[in-house]
């Protein structure tokens, strides 16, 4: 993929978590439900990995991480992507290098491997049994 | 390499493939050397089918990427609900697209 080709999408994909994240502290903060468009809840009734990552964000944005870890651990990577991805995206444009894009490749070879790849999946199905008992 | 060897490979694997860059790969398989036709034979390429089928069941997952190597935005896709679910849709229609990428920008690196 090519280096601004990733970033432009990296760039669109934190501005849409910061709208959505923004539209959806507005809805609670007016006690409106948040919006729900999981096809995978919506389908099946059932949870899937990310549901509730939203509201984690948004505890971790108010500080409240003990309630964050209780909504859904996967809140805190996403929180920290959002926070720092951006950030160094526009940091390489100013200074005109690449050190994302080699980050990103670095991180995708190190999940290519055995044991990260086998020690993640058991993390997420770990974490999704935990997110559809809490559902329940 | 053999015309008749490259004509066979491109027959058994034009799926895998955009039908626009079967001629290129075609004149670069030409001009390679016998000893590469191994390497390129057992490659290992991904079908599009089987990619689609993938997305179509596992896409919110982001199991459709990860299955053709896009190993960043499976994960992208995995903590976002499938891109809030938008990104699930929009991929029934891509993965095929990208599979045959991800499968011309393996055999480039193997010709190169």
């Amino acid at each position: 993929m090519p280096v601004k080709k990733l970033y432009l999408l990296i760039l669109g994909f934190a501005f849409t978590g910061y709208s959505w994240v923004i539209l959806n502290h507005f809805l609670l903060k007016t006690n409106k439900p948040t919006l729900n468009i999981c096809l995978f809840r919506q389908v099946t009734g059932i949870p899937c990995p990310s549901c509730s990552t939203t509201h984690a964000v948004l505890s971790i944005t108010k500080g409240n991480f003990r309630q964050a870890l209780e909504e859904n651990i996967l809140g805190f990577p996403v929180a920290l992507m959002l926070l720092i991805f951006p950030a160094w995206i526009l940091a390489d444009l100013i200074r005109k290098k690449e050190s994302f894009y080699h980050f990103y490749f670095w991180a995708e070879s190190l999940l290519r491997k055995k044991w990260v790849a086998y020690s993640a999946i058991a993390f997420l199905i770990a974490n999704w049994g935990w997110n559809i008992l809490k559902n329940y | 390499m053999e015309a008749q060897k490259v004509d066979m490979f491109l027959l058994m694997n034009s799926k895998f493939f955009e039908s626009h860059q079967i001629p290129f790969i075609r004149e670069r398989m030409l001009g390679l050397d016998e000893s590469k036709y191994l390497y390129i034979q057992t490659a290992g390429f991904k079908d599009p089918t089987i990619s689609l089928i993938v997305s179509l069941v596992g896409g919110h997952f982001g199991i459709d990427r990860f299955l053709i190597g896009d190993t960043g935005m499976g994960v992208a896709k995995l903590l976002t609900c499938g891109g809030l679910g938008i990104w699930t849709i929009i991929d029934w229609f891509l993965i095929m697209g990208r599979t045959r990428e991800v499968n011309f920008e393996k055999l480039q690196q193997l010709v190169m």
